[in-house]
């Protein structure tokens, strides 16, 4: 009795191709891969539409030097002259030689040893007088005898015309005695220089009202300085006329190792 | 022009992978689900209705496939009462084969789609890695060319170039990781019906001895 070479089992099922299932032909499967295949296919794009539009991260800048805006009246002159004939003050940029030939205010000298390191040079101009020589310049002509001395010229000025002009303060007149800032010593230690422009609202009677910071030196600790020293400064307050009047003025503060 | 191309060849291939990869994951993890619940509750069921002969035949699993394989082999033993018992013997033979026969079936179909796996899991880092070596290859050239090699002529390419590492490796992790899971779960399945099998042929041939036992109890009685 040859029962051992029996076929065993009914015919084969359907084979598909890929994963070699023998199914019967119904619809189940065909339906499972497709729905699949559409479902992996929206993960995918899901995943690539969040990837596209992800939140960029905050772009780094570069710090990019602000337009300088030197002088604002706080109080605006009572006087239409002023708008229409604006005196031309002198420019810091003047020759040495031109400005000693100037009379100088009589604590000129003091005020020479007063600045020696950290360059405190505020600047006297009127907004349509050109920017101020860069700051890298500005420790050459510090050193040259004659400092900016605007009072002096002004007073001449005065004396010449009778129409009111405006004077902003500064702070450089020796008289005032005021402190260097502190070079932090973290800053020290790490090479940090740098300049910093604070805005300084003057008040009429010479002190600090206001300040903040127009253009950063690049570190805190810097500014910072800057600013406790500039806190403690006596200015000489700004003129309209013969009369003092609060001011703002940007006092450029420069922190340079030598 | 054509280093983009490659490049962005590269990543469209290695987006096809994940495609495949993330399909055949599913529906795997889906068939494993589908057959362990229901060889389980077909199992389950042998279990309480094997000594009625009451086997619900309509439930599709691969434990009723084997099953099926089984009876199929045991139909077709003779009516007669009484065989030799060396021909018994060669039936059981037969029923075992037969039944080993579905497993491997069973066998080839729980692992299609692995080899798969297995592919995309091995070749897709590098799959990557040429996208990136290209890019990084023609972002030099480039910088050779223009001369300069400041950070922002250096760095926009070649990051631009490791996406394609990258992507390799986030299609070959899950690729990997899958085709081991599936191998161990087929084993796993694979032996629970191993030993519904020899359950089965364990339980027939008991039955066809006792048969034997009966018969020539009678024989002699006679």
């Amino acid at each position: 009795m040859n029962v051992f070479f029996v076929k065993a089992t009914a015919a084969e099922p359907l084979n598909l191709p890929f994963y070699q299932m023998a199914i019967a032909p119904n619809w189940q499967r065909p339906l499972a891969v497709a729905f699949i295949a559409v479902l992996t296919a929206l993960l995918h794009g899901l995943l690539l539409v969040w990837y596209l539009n992800r939140p960029a991260p905050p772009v780094v800048t570069e710090a990019m030097p602000l337009p300088m805006i030197d002088i604002a009246l706080a109080a605006p002159a009572s006087t239409p002259a002023k708008s229409i004939t604006p005196p031309e003050p002198p420019k810091p940029i003047i020759k040495p030689a031109e400005k000693q030939a100037k009379p100088k205010p009589v604590v000129k000298p003091k005020a020479k040893s007063e600045i020696k390191k950290k360059i405190v040079k505020p600047e006297t101009k009127k907004a349509e007088t050109p920017p101020p020589a860069a700051p890298a310049l500005s420790q050459s002509a510090q050193v040259t005898p004659a400092p900016p001395s605007p009072a002096a010229p002004t007073e001449s000025k005065t004396q010449s015309t009778p129409v009111a002009k405006d004077v902003p303060a500064h702070a450089n007149a020796a008289y005032l005695n005021n402190p260097k800032p502190n070079y932090p010593r973290m800053a020290r230690q790490r090479h940090w220089e740098g300049r910093v422009v604070l805005r300084v609202f003057v008040t009429a009677d010479g002190h600090c009202g206001d300040l903040s910071v127009q253009r950063s030196s690049g570190h805190d600790a810097l500014d910072e300085a800057a600013m406790d020293a500039v806190k403690q400064w006596r200015f000489v307050p700004g003129k309209h006329g013969d009369s003092d009047v609060a001011s703002w003025v940007n006092v450029p503060i420069e922190f340079s190792l030598e | 022009m054509s280093e983009t191309g490659i490049v962005n060849g590269t990543l469209c291939l290695l987006g096809c992978f994940s495609l495949l990869t993330w399909s055949v994951i599913l529906l795997k993890a889906g068939e494993l689900v589908w057959n362990a619940f229901r060889n389980h509750r077909f199992i389950k069921q042998f279990r309480e209705h094997a000594a009625d002969g009451n086997v619900d035949l309509q439930l599709n699993s691969q434990a009723t496939r084997v099953y099926q394989a089984g009876l199929n082999t045991l139909n077709r033993l003779p009516e007669q009462q009484i065989l030799p018992v060396d021909q018994y013997k060669a039936w059981h033979e037969l029923l075992e084969r037969t039944m080993r026969q579905q497993l491997q079936k069973e066998k080839a179909k729980m692992e299609s789609g692995l080899g798969w796996l297995a592919s995309f899991g091995s070749t897709s880092p590098f799959v990557g890695l040429f996208g990136t070596v290209w890019g990084i290859m023609h972002a030099l050239k480039d910088i050779g060319t223009k001369g300069s090699a400041s950070l922002d002529v250096v760095a926009g390419p070649i990051g631009e170039a490791l996406i394609a590492t990258g992507l390799g490796i986030a299609v070959a992790i899950p690729a990997v990781l899958a085709y081991n899971f599936f191998l161990r779960q087929n084993r796993a399945t694979l032996a629970t019906l191993e030993h519904f099998a020899s359950d089965f042929l364990h339980n027939t041939m008991q039955s066809h001895l006792l048969q034997h036992t009966v018969n020539d109890y009678v024989h002699e009685r006679i």
